[in-house]
């Protein structure tokens, strides 16, 4: 029977979500992954399920496995998202609610299932990730920055709901990090983004999970509905 | 489908692992909440979830206990134990879980 604390961890594939995994594996922690494709980390302390975050009956069928498994997750970091670049009047409609799908209705569903295990033990840390294209309102991020924002309001209505459930439900707000997610987007465009940033550079995994850190500690019981936006933005 | 049988355990099942949870006694011959219940509005949320995971858990499929259908009745199917199985067989009768 595993003792360790569990961590669930969505869009573990790659880039942020992948770092999370080895860094809280590390950490001490049992941490359950999922991704649309298998994952290639491997460790006693890791499990995979391949799933759609959008799909309820794949997501619902994931917790129905932690349930009899683990009964209970300490932390949910709701990672994974897509975005897509482009102006507004080319955005085709299957992207659009493919940004919103996964960004929006998969953060509501995990949300959701873990507050459900969580409330049991009346304790609980849920992470969003929020991103800096939200406040600063760049143009050609539309659908991602206003799926985003969408992120930010449940995230400051679920901690509402949530806290008599003794969970705490913040936010990360993350400038660009180099990851696949921004690989398309143009040089010039990163860097006038970063420029509008108050410290201007690309920001690094460890700066993404130095703010987890501080909202999932013990000490942070207090702090909920919170979004820290990194860079200074 | 569950018949009358396996819908009566997996409620009492439930209210059994509330209680646990919760510390809250849920008297069964009196209304389920409100002033004169046995729970608060967030006790009946909590209730509900439960209840909707166990019920989730025997069909395998998605179970929606608190359908617009539900709050748009004019007697509530949660003032007790007995209409919310009545309820709840209904529902999952007509199929409209998945």
């Amino acid at each position: 029977m595993n003792k360790k604390p569990v961590m669930l961890i969505t869009g573990t594939r790659k880039g942020i979500g992948r770092y999370c995994v080895e860094y809280y594996v590390q950490k001490g922690f049992f941490v359950i992954g999922c991704s649309r494709e298998e994952s290639d980390f491997s460790s006693n302390d890791y499990m995979h399920f391949c799933l759609d975050v959008s799909d309820e009956k794949a997501v619902k069928d994931m917790f129905r496995t932690i349930r009899n498994q683990f009964e209970y997750v300490d932390v949910l970091i709701n990672n994974a998202g897509i975005a897509s670049m482009n102006h507004a009047l080319l955005t085709p409609l299957i992207t659009a609610k493919r940004i919103y799908e996964t960004n929006v209705i998969g953060t509501f569903l995990f949300c959701r299932e873990a507050a459900k295990l969580m409330q049991k033990r009346k304790t609980g840390r849920i992470v969003n990730m929020a991103t800096v294209a939200t406040p600063l309102k760049l143009e050609g991020e539309a659908l991602y920055a206003s799926s985003k924002a969408a992120v930010v309001n449940l995230t400051e209505i679920l901690a509402r709901e949530f806290a008599d459930l003794g969970i705490t439900i913040n936010a990360v707000g993350s400038t660009p990090v180099k990851t696949d997610l921004i690989n398309s987007v143009p040089k010039e465009k990163i860097e006038r983004l970063i420029g509008r940033q108050a410290i201007k550079r690309l920001g690094n995994f460890e700066d993404i999970v130095n703010v987890i850190d501080f909202f999932i500690r013990q000490e942070s019981s207090f702090i909920t509905g919170q979004v820290i936006y990194l860079g200074g933005v | 489908m569950l018949n009358r049988e396996e819908i009566t355990t997996v409620i009492q099942n439930s209210i059994s692992e509330f209680e646990k949870s919760f510390s809250i006694k849920i008297e069964q011959d009196t209304a389920l909440y409100g002033d004169s219940g046995s729970l608060d509005s967030l006790g009946l949320v909590q209730f509900l979830a439960i209840l909707e995971q166990n019920l989730e858990e025997k069909t395998g499929g998605i179970v929606t206990i608190a359908s617009e259908k539900a709050v748009s009745q004019k007697n509530s199917p949660f003032r007790s134990i007995a209409t919310l199985q009545e309820y709840i067989i209904d529902i999952l009768s007509e199929g409209n879980n998945e």
